[in-house]
């Protein structure tokens, strides 16, 4: 029973975490499509 | 096989499990999710694989027999986009679905919820793109690499089709996220990276490149979509564009998804040839290196696919010897693999036959790549039925056979039952028999000069054409037995033990079987962890 206040703790460290680097790996994903673009409209050629 | 534990039905009773329609439509289960990225996988093959064998139809002899030109070219078009998007991508998503979590001692996928949109995404992207059969225009004919300025030719389906591709972008990637989410947060304490099962270790670096490349995919279309009907010209040469920029666009993405559709195959691989050589993988860290190597190599060899677009000398030998470096590390794993079964205590059961079989028809798939990647050669062979042999090597025998080896290897595990080894042995014989009757003679059609997409073909090719759609309706409908053992297993198959693999080691394996519908609850201990731990 002590440990359930531990244990809750981690749990929502670890929801926060898990949310976090969703977070940055779809915005990783969208500056890969908008860079890709944004290359093509500056006339960037590979 | 080794009983070590009979089956234990009761826990099925007290899973809570939704029923009916509702369980499969706001599934958050990984093992929910799995299966059905599994089943909609298969359907897509069936349909993907009836176009292939229109193809072959129409290419059993010389002239026009079945179809026009134009529905040929939607046959080629609609079935690349099947078996990559729908076909081979959900099978892995769906085997990383089914296994990860097990595999690393995680309850589920970090992201449930995400985890059902992600899937649920695919049948509408799929319906649409199958619809633009029926509207006036037609399917997309212009291949799977939609190059401009053909693609933009399109009819009333284009915008449906570059919706349906942003559409399977979007499943991917937020599949991927799901997967690199779990692996870097979910593992049970005592699973470190460098302890994990290589299906997770395959399966993370294919994230990365998931993340990375599918949103140029979408980009690349959206700036078709502009062009289309919003007067930009980013691919227009009238207006001040460039088409070979779309190419160069094109294969950034294009290549990292080559490896995207086989890096889990070498997880797979390397999962099954331990188990049945009753030895540890040999050179564990260095199949991780190896694959992360090849992973960053993907990114800097794209424009070998276009060495006839005319590249400055200095370009052509960068993407030649980048190309021709991807041998090193892949060779690596295919000495492991060999070493892992050097002095083996090796069985033959029908996971071990399809990786075997990946292991020799993949090396060949790899070998003819290192010719392509000859600049001067690759004049020859380019747009030719070298090229077609080539990929298919790769993509059939390699990305496919390691699904149907993964298939055979767990489903004890999934469904609680064995399926019927005499069949899937049939069923791998025919396959590779099929396979091989089919692809290899399309190396020979290619040296000798038939361009692929083409209907119709000089009579000089008669014969070896005859040959290989011999073989695809061999291949083709022996596939009808592998649905035949999946069913008849899962139905009616003899009571699965809990190891049913005499060398198996990883977590997936410590719990009873059939897995539980809710799974890893509780953390595994230290003691499991380290018996799990095989390589």
């Amino acid at each position: 029973m002590t440990n359930e206040p531990v244990q809750a703790d981690e749990g929502r460290d670890r929801s926060r975490r898990v949310r976090r680097n969703a977070l940055v790996l779809g915005l990783v994903a969208f500056a890969f499509y908008a860079a890709f673009i944004l290359m093509a409209v500056t006339g960037i050629r590979g | 096989m080794a009983n070590t534990t009979h089956v234990d039905h009761a826990h099925v009773h007290d899973e809570h499990k939704p029923y009916g329609l509702k369980r499969w439509l706001y599934a958050t289960n990984h093992k929910d999710i799995g299966t059905m990225y599994l089943v909609f996988a298969c359907v897509m093959f069936f349909i993907g694989g009836a176009m292939a064998l229109v193809i072959r139809a129409e290419l059993f002899q010389p002239g026009l027999q079945f179809i026009d030109p134009q529905f040929y070219n939607s046959m080629t078009t609609v079935h690349a986009l099947l078996m990559i998007f729908g076909g081979v991508m959900p099978a892995w998503t769906g085997l990383a679905n089914w296994m990860i979590p097990l595999q690393v001692g995680a309850p589920d996928m970090a992201l449930p919820r995400l985890n059902n949109f992600s899937f649920w995404i695919l049948p509408f992207a799929f319906t649409l793109l199958l619809l633009t059969f029926f509207v006036p225009g037609g399917a997309p004919a212009g291949g799977w690499t939609l190059y401009p300025p053909l693609s933009l030719q399109m009819g009333d389906g284009f915008p449906m089709m570059i919706f349906a591709i942003h559409l399977m972008g979007a499943s991917s990637i937020l599949g991927a996220i799901n997967v690199i989410v779990t692996i870097m947060n979910m593992r049970a304490p005592g699973v470190g990276l460098l302890n994990m099962p290589l299906f997770c270790w395959t399966w993370l670096i294919t994230a990365y490149l998931l993340i990375a490349v599918m949103p140029v995919l979408a980009g690349a279309v959206t700036m078709l979509l502009t062009d289309h009907y919003f007067g930009t010209s980013f691919f227009n040469a009238a207006g001040g564009g460039d088409p070979v920029m779309f190419q160069h666009i094109f294969w950034f993405f294009g290549h990292p998804e080559v490896y995207i559709l086989i890096l889990p195959a070498f997880g797979i691989v390397s999962e099954i040839i331990p188990t049945f050589s009753r030895k540890p993988l040999f050179g564990y860290e260095t199949m991780v290196y190896a694959t992360a190597s090849i992973a960053f190599l993907s990114f800097i060899v794209w424009a070998h696919h276009m060495f006839t677009v005319g590249m400055p000398l200095a370009g052509q030998l960068f993407f030649m010897l980048s190309t021709m470096l991807i041998a090193v590390p892949t060779g690596v794993k295919v000495f492991n693999w060999c070493a892992t079964m050097w002095k083996g205590s090796l069985t033959f059961e029908t996971p071990m036959l399809f990786a075997l079989a990946f292991l020799f028809l993949f090396t060949i798939g790899g070998l003819s790549g290192l010719m392509l990647a000859i600049v001067p050669a690759d004049f020859q062979y380019h747009d030719s039925y070298f090229v077609v042999a080539h990929f298919h090597y790769v993509l059939v025998p390699g990305a496919v056979f390691a699904i149907m080896a993964g298939v055979y290897y767990w489903l004890p595990k999934w469904s609680g039952h064995m399926y019927n080894e005499k069949v899937g042995k049939v069923h791998f014989w025919l396959s590779t028999i099929g396979v091989n009757v089919l692809f290899f003679p399309q190396h020979f059609l290619g040296l000798a000069g038939m361009p692929r997409r083409i209907p119709d073909y000089s009579t000089q090719f008669a014969d070896w054409n005859m040959v290989s759609s011999v073989g695809a309706f061999i291949y083709g409908f022996s596939q009808l037995l592998f649905v035949y053992v999946v069913w008849n297993a899962v139905k009616s198959g003899a009571p699965a033990p809990q190891r049913p693999w005499e060398g198996a080691h990883g977590l997936e394996w410590e719990l009873p079987t059939p897995a539980p519908y809710h799974s890893w609850g509780e953390p595994p201990p230290p003691s499991v962890i380290a018996r799990g731990a095989g390589h």
